[in-house]
């Protein structure tokens, strides 16, 4: 049970900063993903916290006790790695009950808690067993059991997740989540899957070259992204961001011509966001019209991949699954106008 | 590559049962050699099928002290010699290959090139400054002296150092979350992790310190502490008589036997060290 609190976190490699001062504050039992494309640091972060990595300026401060200087197994967090990192040579027993007995607890506790643990993950029966006689859920969940036992005040996942096929990773993401909620502990999780980011997270940081560009609920940043990054970031497909000029009458798409919502008061050169799903599937309006030029079906909906004239790039509209829609139809795109974003061509800031 | 030509598998058969052949006559020879009496061997032709003094020349062997050391001191010096050479080897180089892999000092790379040069100086090249050395510290005849000086291996370093680079440094992160000091890694996970390589290097340096014959013969005058390769030598130059050709071979056939009984105990372990990499 306890608080995280990140002031002015930065790190720097020799003369190159990849963590540019990030403050966040994690309330006791809170569940935080840290999500952003490769090389945003978000690992760095992760690791910055564990002890792994030294930091370079800031504070780090678990149950308000600042833990910059100590040792990782002083910190009292628990850590589970992209690849397990299990013992090769120990069996699953001897892997989780390696920190224990390094804690010096006495034999009788360590098999309760280890025993105890197994039973939680469902992994008694392989006990007796070597990773390597482990399939990669197993596994998974064996470097998990290695990271509850310790009864850490912090977990910290490191993109746990990644190695695993898609159907076991959706599996594993409910399981550790009702894990986290059932146990209370405060948790750190890494990821670059905006899925599993939005799905798990009760809060998620959005990361982005060592800032953190939004931090939020995840249901604030679908609905109300700071910037472009984290409008196209979060969301599956990504949000269609299309230059414009807003004038006093219109809004002006390479020269084809959409109705200003009057709430809007910017002028001038802006970018437009619309998310796929936030597309009206009617002919009513003075629509502008595009050609299909591809599409996917995922089952439930149809994304039509649609090339517009003046448009450089394709717009991505989301129709309901059993749409008839072919190869090369022209269908109007109509965007509801009350779910239009609005991004500064230069600074990216979100303007409406 | 799957071909069924008569020809390639004849020549390839063949090739092969030469090269055999080759390697196990002299092994033959040894094997006739020993088992006759020292009378059926100067005489021509020299015999091909083996005698029926076997017992009777190990009798001899062991009871005799007219070649020198007694044998059976010798093989316990060359045993003492090859154990403390390899052990000692592997215990030097795992422990360097450890510092220089996981932690990180000034001048890293420099000692780690330092220890790679001395690969270009094998004990042959610095025998004498070596040999003063060992005098002065009063290890002639003793089984420091006979050790000590062969045992610094880069090639053993080099070696661990490159098994150590493919333990992932989770692991190693890991275990330092599990509350791990650097020796307790050492000992909990990177030692277990290797015992495949440091059984396969064993065997490799046994066989090297046993094969040694150029510096015991330097440093040992007490024949107490000749090794048995060393006897094989004396006894060729026993003086004025004519060679004990019977003796000799016995006793090379007893220097064999050790290398042998390491390589076909260790031999499985022994290749999944040298190309197992399954980590």
């Amino acid at each position: 049970m306890s608080t995280i609190n990140m002031q002015q976190l930065k790190k720097s490699y020799e003369d190159t900063q990849v963590i540019h001062g990030i403050d966040i504050d994690i309330v006791d039992g809170e569940f935080i993903v840290l999500v952003g494309p490769s090389g945003c640091g978000k690992s760095t972060l992760l690791r910055m916290v564990a002890g792994l990595e030294s930091i370079s300026d800031g504070e780090v401060k678990i149950d308000d006790k600042v833990v910059n200087k100590l040792e990782p197994k002083d910190r009292g967090i628990a850590m589970v790695f992209q690849n397990y990192a299990l013992y090769p040579h120990m069996t699953v027993y001897q892997n989780m009950a390696y920190g224990l007995k390094l804690m010096k607890l006495p034999k009788e506790e360590i098999v309760q808690r280890v025993q105890e643990v197994a039973e939680l993950l469902q992994i008694e029966q392989f006990l007796e067993r070597r990773p390597s006689n482990l399939s990669g859920g197993q596994r998974q969940r064996v470097a998990m059991g290695r990271a509850i036992v310790r009864k850490p005040k912090v977990f910290l996942f490191d993109e746990p997740l990644s190695n695993l096929d898609a159907k076991l990773r959706v599996q594993m993401r409910m399981q550790i989540k009702t894990l986290q909620r059932n146990l209370g502990v405060t948790t750190l999780y890494v990821t670059h899957d905006q899925v599993e980011a939005m799905t798990m997270a009760d809060r998620l940081v959005v990361l982005k070259d060592g800032i953190a560009a939004q931090i939020g609920t995840p249901m604030e940043i679908y609905d109300d992204p700071h910037n472009q990054f984290v409008a196209g970031f979060i969301g599956s497909p990504a949000m269609n961001f299309i230059d414009c000029t807003i004038s006093d009458e219109v809004i002006d798409i390479g020269g084809q011509k959409m109705p200003r919502p009057t709430d809007v008061t910017q002028r001038g050169s802006v970018v437009l966001g619309i998310r796929p799903e936030h597309f009206i599937n009617t002919a009513d309006q003075p629509a502008i019209q595009g050609q299909v030029d591809m599409i996917e079906k995922v089952g439930a909906s149809v994304f039509l991949y649609v090339k517009c004239d003046h448009i450089e790039e394709l717009i991505v509209i989301q129709r309901e699954g059993h749409s008839q829609v072919q190869i090369g139809e022209l269908v109007p795109i109509n965007p509801n106008l009350n779910k239009l974003y609005f991004f500064d061509k230069n600074t990216q800031q979100r303007l409406y | 590559m799957v071909e069924n030509r008569p020809m390639t598998t004849f020549i390839s058969h063949s090739v092969l049962i030469i090269g055999v052949a080759l390697i196990v006559f002299p092994i033959w020879i040894m094997l006739v050699a020993s088992s006759h009496d020292a009378l059926r061997l100067t005489q021509v032709p020299l015999p091909l099928l083996p005698g029926d003094q076997f017992w009777e020349n190990i009798k001899l062997l062991f009871s005799s002290k007219t070649f020198g050391a007694p044998i059976h001191l010798s093989l316990l010096n060359s045993l003492a010699m090859a154990m403390m050479i390899s052990l000692g080897k592997i215990s030097i180089s795992v422990i360097s290959a450890f510092a220089i892999v996981y932690f990180k000092f000034r001048f890293r790379m420099f000692f780690f090139w330092m220890i790679f040069v001395t690969l270009m100086l094998p004990v042959e090249v610095r025998i004498l400054p070596t040999y003063e050395v060992v005098a002065s510290l009063g290890m002639l005849d003793s089984y420091l002296g006979l050790s000590v000086p062969l045992i610094a291996s880069a090639t053993a370093t080099f070696m661990f150092r490159q098994t150590f680079l493919t333990i992932s440094d989770e692991l190693m992160e890991a275990s330092r979350i599990d509350g791990a000091s650097p020796m307790r890694f050492f000992f909990d996970v990177v030692i277990p992790m290797s015992r495949t390589n440091i059984a396969a290097l064993f065997v490799i340096l046994f066989i090297y310190g046993w094969n040694q014959y150029l510096w015991p013969l330097l440093i040992t005058t007490d024949p107490d502490m000749y090794t048995v390769v060393m006897s094989i030598k004396q006894m060729l130059e026993s003086g004025e008589s004519e060679p004990m050709w019977h003796m000799i071979m016995l006793t090379a056939l007893f220097a064999m036997l050790p290398p042998v009984l390491v390589v076909v105990f260790m031999q499985k372990i022994f290749v999944k060290g040298l190309t197992d990499s399954e980590k």
